[in-house]
Formats: structure tokens, sequence, C-alpha cells
């Protein structure tokens, strides 16, 4: 695994990050690539070289998008920047990468960072699920179903967190909540950042 | 970081988590030592159940959906046997309707952290 530099937040657990199924890759203030994730490499190595050299360490996340995204994307990022929420939306042909379909989601990392997320898009997985089959692919040997209370995806197991379309609004049943490595560090990271916003407003005693 | 900041009454107060997904656990356990609470984190209900019989807890909190005995299951029963220890619910689920007339707080998965430590005490 890449080492996550030092300026990162520390309430993201980038050993569990490595791990998910979907590409995940960390920018610092200016927006470079400075962490990605086991799944981003395995993303690029699936597509051309010159991929990795785009969206590789040290590369601009935005100057590698086609250039009609560009515009719109840095404005995401500097909205996600400034209110510190997470900001998403599926995508097509953001770059000529092997799955054209992608589910963006930016989330806030420590003061100026962002985590930016790259999963199959949500649209494809709800055609790929309407098979009542496919329901056992998402329980667990108890026979639950494990769905993120962040971002709504369910967990399926080898393959990381799943957009099921028709669960994100209704759940099927028993489906316990958890949390997928992405949406745990950012509740760590609000919850420390409203106590700040918190003892600030408080001022020094 | 450390729990410098938090109340000092709230210091030391034992509360117990239940919850069968291993990383909102450890979400929980990290934030809450934050706020000063000293916290054991079970798996299950019938474990935590065991434990709060066998040893003094300030508060549960507790998922509702998990494997064996649910989560409001277990509050009641640690409600009737000690009615010292307060009990949460947080569920990613709406209360079921026979839940109503409960003085048991649920708090809605994700959960607003400061909604929880006001509910804990």
């Amino acid at each position: 695994m890449f080492a996550p530099p030092t300026f990162l937040s520390e309430s993201f657990d980038f050993a569990a990050l490595d791990r998910e199924a979907a590409g995940i890759v960390a920018l610092d203030a200016e927006g470079r690539i400075v962490w990605l994730n086991a799944a981003w490499q395995r993303f690029a190595s699936a597509n051309d070289d010159a991929w990795i050299a785009r969206f590789g360490p040290g590369c601009r996340y935005v100057d590698a998008v086609e250039p009609r995204f560009r515009a719109p994307l840095e404005a995401a990022f500097e909205r996600v920047r400034r209110t510190a929420l997470p900001f998403e939306e599926d995508e097509n042909g953001a770059a000529p990468m092997l799955f054209p379909a992608q589910h963006l989601r930016v989330l806030p990392v420590g003061s100026e960072g962002l985590l930016v997320e790259l999963s199959e898009a949500r649209t494809t997985l709800a055609r790929a699920t309407q098979d009542p089959a496919s329901d056992a692919l998402y329980r667990s040997p108890e026979g639950f179903v494990l769905q993120c209370s962040g971002c709504r995806r369910v967990h399926c197991a080898g393959e990381g967190w799943h957009w099921v379309e028709p669960w994100v609004s209704a759940p099927p049943p028993s489906t316990t909540h958890g949390l997928c490595a992405a949406c745990a560090g950012y509740f760590v990271e609000q919850t420390r950042r409203a106590r700040r916003q918190t003892r600030d407003d408080r001022g020094p005693r | 970081m450390t729990a410098r900041g938090a109340p000092p009454d709230r210091l030391g107060r034992r509360v117990a988590v239940v919850d069968d997904d291993p990383r909102t656990l450890r979400t929980m356990q990290l934030l809450l030592r934050e706020e000063g609470y000293s916290v054991e984190v079970f798996s299950d209900a019938t474990t935590a159940l065991e434990a709060l019989r066998a040893e003094h807890f300030d508060a549960l909190v507790t998922d509702h959906v998990l494997p064996g005995l649910q989560g409001l299951a277990l509050a009641r029963i640690v409600r009737r046997e000690m009615p010292h220890v307060r009990c949460v619910i947080v569920s990613g689920h709406d209360p079921p309707k026979s839940f109503a007339d409960e003085e048991i707080p649920w708090l809605i998965k994700p959960v607003s952290f400061d909604a929880l430590v006001a509910a804990i005490g």
C-alpha cells in the first residue's frame, strides 16, 4: 500500500480504504493525487499504460479528465472544501476508461484534502440486480444484508460495496446497518470538526 | 486526540456498545473515548447482557437488528434488571409501532454524535 502522507487526516483508516473494491485516491490542497488504493492501481493496469501517468501520484486530478468536465469538477471540489459536505454523481466518459459508467463521490479530508472514490455506476448495478437470485449475493451466512448507513450501498462479500438502487430507499428484509470505510472516516472527521467548532465557539477558558 | 475538554462528570462513565458491524463498533469506541467515556464493545446482545449483569455500566448503546437477541429486547431486559443503566438504541430502521410508549431514545443511523452523547448523559 502507498503510505498516506502525514498531512492527511487521521480520521480515515487508509488500510481499510486500500481493501475497498472501489478505486479511491486522496488529493492534497492543490488537487494533486497523493495517495491511491489497490483497486485504483488494478483499474489503471486494466486500462492503457497512459492512464496511470495521468491519474497516478503527483498528477493533478482535474487536469487529467476530459476538458469539458474540468470546470464542473473543479467547482464540485471547491464546494466540498468550502462546505465540508460530500458531493456525488453518476458520470459517463469523464475519462477514456475501460468502464465508462462510474459513480463519483468526493469527501472532505483534513483541512483542505479530498477523497475521490470511483465505483461502478448505480444505474449499472440496478440493472444487474433485477434478478431475485442476486439477493443471495448480498446476504451473510446468518442471512443479513449489511448496508452502509452513510451512502446506503450494500456489502457484497469479496467485492466491497455495491449500489443496489431499489435498496437505497427501501432496504430488503433483515438489513443491518454499518459503515463502509469511506463513510466511517467521513463520520469521524465530521464529528471531530463539529467538536472543534463547538470549542472554538465557546472560546478560551 | 484525547478526552481533554470532556465534561468532568462524564470522565470514566462506562458505556457498553453493541453492534454486529466491527467498523461501527471501532468508530463508536473511538469517538466516545474522545468524549471521556470508558467504552466496552460487543458484537452480540447475549454477550453484552452477560457483561452488563456481571459488571457496573452506566449506559448501553445498542444496534437493533442483531444476530440472536435483538437490541430492543436487550434494552428492555436491561431497563428492568438494571434501571440505573441508560439505554439508547441506534438503528438504521424506524422503531416498531409497539415501541411508541417506551422511554428509550431511538436514534437513526447515521446518528448525530451530539444527540448520542446527550442521550447517554
